[in-house]
């Protein structure tokens, strides 16, 4: 038998009066027949009863031999009893180990089996089986090491302890550091992972250290502790080096790297919001998100949740996104950011406001934002960093829209349960809010709202409903109709397009049917309009390849002459983003951005279709 | 062979140093007796032999081999008896002779047996009702079960009766001797320890200011007493260890005795009365160690 195993039933036997205890403490259960009041669920209480008084012993066990086994034997001055005799160092530490955690393991065991055989199938709906299990153990581990560390480390008497509660707080600052920038930047399934990592390795350590600890400090509290703290922050700094060298790595992602795009959002500048992950390069799902310049290339990171895109002011000059804020629940808690983008060295301005989802809206020069948050609707002024106007809004809404009507007026569709679209406005100048108009709509819970880029006018793509956005007033019923709202746009001429079976519908902007246009493809987007009654329109043939612009197509429609003038094959970009509610606006010859079928970024040019590299910013 | 080589050996505790640059070597077959004051170093000194402490600077060899990297192997040849009991209170004394056994290839339970029968010590008792004597006991017995080649015991006699006392070192050490097995030896208890050591050290503030052979160490060692003042002793080149008033005259111990030198000395110096006498190692230990802080 290795010396092991020697120490370690030597130890056991040494605990056995723990399971005498555990032994008692397994009848104390039974005894809650006597109480009249636990009758009823008598199997329910002796199965939860059990259970608490097993993880309260076994817990209490492994944190008391934890801080006793080595650290009070040290300061007894009775380790020299292993350490005359021709034993290893591991063998001690291990022995002891085992014994401890089988004391703490049994003494579980004591208590619960005589429990759950009496209770047989109602203890599973008591106690959730194995995963708890799982966990009760990796506590029982983890308290028996931290509390071995612990002691060793208080009992030494030593002016290195406060070294050590430095180092730890150090550590922990550390790995916050670390995981921070993936839970801010949609990287939370890593960032658990690698917490998960780090947490395995660091309980490693922790096991193995006191190897060393006895290896180098042996009978002598004082160097023992010395050589724990050099066995637990030596490989712990190491671990965390690593982990910050790796998420450094990943961070450094680069746009080009990106072989899936989530997010390509174009604004009327140069500027493009790039959102997307590098899998397939050892970087997992780790979401990076850019603002790029197409002119220059240059790029700044930001920190983005994945699940919303950006908004550009429609002057394209400010671009605003959702940043999270909790490490906690990073995709519940946001703050709202802003940056120019006619600026490449403009930082990222945190706007202070917190949002649980994307429910705001730019400004058209992007100085505003109006922001919804619980019950009430609010407008900041950026700049001067001040609320100009607030107003509590009706509750019961299923969902709400809202964008500036004028630069001191936001308009506000609410949608319910109802067959009624409520309209508001929230007038900064007079600081009220009005229900301005309602809009009779059979759909209008999911109403596929698209507005007119001046914005008078709404169209609610489901119901073919074209209306006065103030007065709600119809204007026109199409007889298309669409449950997508990308499908559809209302053109700066005041015409609308409805994409619906491999057609583009034209009306004109008192709702007559002008043309229809035939499009290859059964279903699209629309991305843009470019200056010039043109449509830039996405088309969503079937894909095995949702990353990329492999099979994909993007055609530009010339609508006055009723024709596909241009078909891109395998590009895909602009991509409509959720928050746009009107058709972004392009420039006639704006570059535009999109992913080809390398998954590599590269601009084109509606007008003539020509296809260049993205430019390097180096 | 040497059985122990100590070669330069300091240990320090934060600031202080507990041992000073000691370099010592104990013969294999020999006993070794370190003296020394309370706080002297000698427990350091020994937690470093057996391989339990590390020194700041220099190194310790037993039996040949570096004994902080292979202590463990190193003890299955070396019996240890360290100062403070250490076997587990909650342990009976069958018990510990169980766990020993259980790790040492050349375990003897019938000398493990015959040894607490003979101390008068029941298997059944937990160590923790022993007396401090009684535990010492079996730590001895325990040590002397391993067949060791070296036995290094800390203070063996602490808390030992007279007839303990007489016994270990007529029976075992002397019985280790007479075997070859090498015994490294820190005591108070000097005068049982002087008819058994072969050679002596004495540690004073963790430095080993004698390291000797007894029968030399006790031949060059002389009390004198002079009926009057002295002449200079120097001029004799003769060392004096101590100096002191005795009545009206004058004692002091000799640390380089020599009698013609002396007879030397005293004729030129016209001194009528001397008395030479020979000294216990217990009187050189105190006019060594013992001046200081006493």
């Amino acid at each position: 038998m290795s010396h092991t195993l020697i120490i370690a039933s030597r130890e056991l036997r040494e605990r056995s009066r723990i399971f005498l205890v555990a032994a008692a403490m397994a009848v104390l259960p039974f005894f809650m027949i006597a109480i009249p009041a636990a009758r009823e669920n008598r199997p329910e209480m002796i199965a939860m009863l059990a259970g608490f008084l097993a993880v309260a012993l076994s817990l209490g066990v492994a944190i008391a031999l934890g801080g006793s086994t080595i650290a009070g034997e040290l300061a007894a001055k009775r380790l020299s009893f292993y350490f005359s005799k021709p034993v290893s160092p591991a063998a001690i530490w291990f022995g002891k180990a085992i014994a401890a955690l089988l004391t703490s393991f049994v003494s579980f065991a004591i208590i619960i089996l005589p429990s759950m055989l009496y209770v047989g199938n109602r203890w599973s709906s008591t106690w959730d089986g194995p995963q708890l299990l799982v966990w009760f153990a990796l506590a029982v581990v983890v308290l028996f090491l931290v509390a071995h560390a612990m002691a060793t480390m208080v009992r030494s008497h030593s002016g290195l302890i406060g070294i050590d509660f430095l180092l730890a707080a150090g550590a922990v600052a550390v790995i916050l550091a670390i995981l921070k920038p993936l839970f801010f930047g949609a990287g939370v399934e890593i960032a658990i992972r690698l917490l998960g990592i780090i947490g395995i390795i660091v309980v490693a350590i922790l096991f193995a250290a006191p190897v060393w600890q006895l290896a180098q400090g042996r009978t002598d509290l004082r160097r023992s502790h010395a050589a724990l703290s050099r066995a637990l922050w030596i490989p712990l700094a190491v671990v965390l080096l690593v982990a910050g060298g790796y998420v450094a790595w990943l961070m450094r992602v680069e746009p080009d790297d990106l072989t899936i795009i989530n997010h390509l959002q174009q604004g009327q500048r140069n500027a493009v919001f790039l959102s997307g992950a590098a899998a397939g390069t050892g970087r997992g799902h780790y979401g990076a998100s850019f603002i790029v310049d197409t002119a220059s290339g240059h790029f700044a990171r930001v920190y983005a949740t994945k699940w919303w895109g950006a908004q550009f002011s429609k002057d394209g000059r400010v671009v605003a996104w959702l940043q999270p804020t909790s490490m906690l629940k990073p995709m519940q808690h946001f703050e709202l950011v802003t940056r120019r983008v006619d600026d490449l060295n403009a930082p990222a301005v945190a706007t202070g406001i917190r949002l649980q989802w994307s429910s705001f809206a730019l400004s058209d020069d992007g100085s505003r934002v109006a922001v919804i948050t619980g019950g009430t609707v609010a407008v900041h002024d950026l700049a001067a960093n001040r609320i100009l106007a607030s107003a509590g809004i009706p509750s019961g809404a299923y969902g709400r829209s809202m964008y500036f009507a004028t630069p001191d007026v936001v308009r506000i569709a609410e949608t319910d349960t109802s067959s009624r679209l409520k309209l508001f406005e929230l007038d900064t100048r007079a600081r009220t809010l009005t229900k301005t108009g309602e809009i009779d709509a059979p759909t209008t819970r999911y109403p596929g709202l698209r507005i007119s880029p001046d914005g008078t006018r709404l169209f609610l793509a489901a119901s073919g409903i074209l209306a006065d956005a103030h007065t709600g007033a119809t204007l026109a019923t199409l007889p298309v109709t669409t449950k997508i709202a990308f499908a559809t746009a209302v053109l700066r001429d005041g015409s609308i397009a409805i994409i619906k079976d491999s057609r583009v519908h034209v009306f004109a902007a008192n709702g007559t049917p002008v043309r229809q246009i035939a499009l290859p493809t059964r279903r699209g987007w629309i991305s843009g309009e470019v200056d010039g009654g043109k449509l830039i329109v996405l088309g969503l043939d079937a894909s095995n390849d949702e990353g990329s612009g492999s099979g994909r197509r993007m055609f530009v429609i010339d609508v006055a002459r009723g024709v596909v003038e241009r078909t891109m094959n395998d590009l895909k970009g602009p991509v409509p983003d959720w928050s746009d509610l009107s058709t972004p606006q392009f420039r006639a010859n704006q570059q535009l951005a999109a992913v080809n079928a390398e998954r590599k970024l590269v601009l084109w040019n509606p007008s003539t279709g020509a296809v260049t590299a993205f430019p390097s910013p180096r | 062979m040497t059985a122990i080589r100590a070669a330069n050996v300091t240990i320090r505790y934060g600031k202080r140093t507990a041992i000073d640059d000691v370099s010592l070597e104990v013969a294999q077959g020999s006993v070794y007796a370190l003296l020394g004051r309370n706080g002297a170093g000698k427990s350091s000194l020994v937690r470093a032999m057996t391989g339990q402490l590390r020194a700041d600077r220099g190194s310790v060899a037993i039996l040949g081999q570096d004994v902080w990297r292979k202590r463990a192997a190193l003890m299955e040849k070396v019996g240890v008896v360290a100062e403070e009991p250490d076997a587990p209170p909650e342990m009976r004394v069958a018990e510990v002779a169980a766990f020993s056994a259980r790790l040492y290839s050349r375990w003897r339970q019938n000398a493990f047996d015959d040894r607490i029968a003979r101390f008068g010590i029941r298997g059944d008792a937990k160590i923790g009702e022993l007396s401090k004597g009684q535990k010492k006991q079996v730590t001895l017995a325990l040590a002397l079960a391993t067949s060791p080649e070296l036995l290094i015991l800390d203070d063996p006699t602490l808390g030992l009766d007279v007839v303990a006392r007489k016994a270990l070192f007529e029976e075992v050490i002397a019985h280790m001797a007479d075997f070859g097995i090498t015994v490294f030896i820190t005591t108070h208890d000097l005068s049982s320890v002087e008819a058994v050591a072969d050679r002596v050290g004495i540690l004073r503030d963790g430095k080993l200011v004698l390291d000797e052979e007894t029968e030399v160490l006790k031949s060059r060692f002389r009390r004198i007493r002079f009926a009057s003042q002295p002449v200079a002793l120097g001029t004799a080149n003769l060392i004096a260890a101590t100096v002191r008033q005795w009545g009206s005259g004058t004692e002091a111990v000799i640390s380089n005795y020599d009698d013609l030198a002396f007879e030397r000395f005293r004729d030129s110096a016209q001194i009528q009365t001397a008395d030479v006498s020979p000294m216990s190692l217990e009187e050189i230990f105190i006019a060594v160690a013992g001046e200081q802080g006493a």
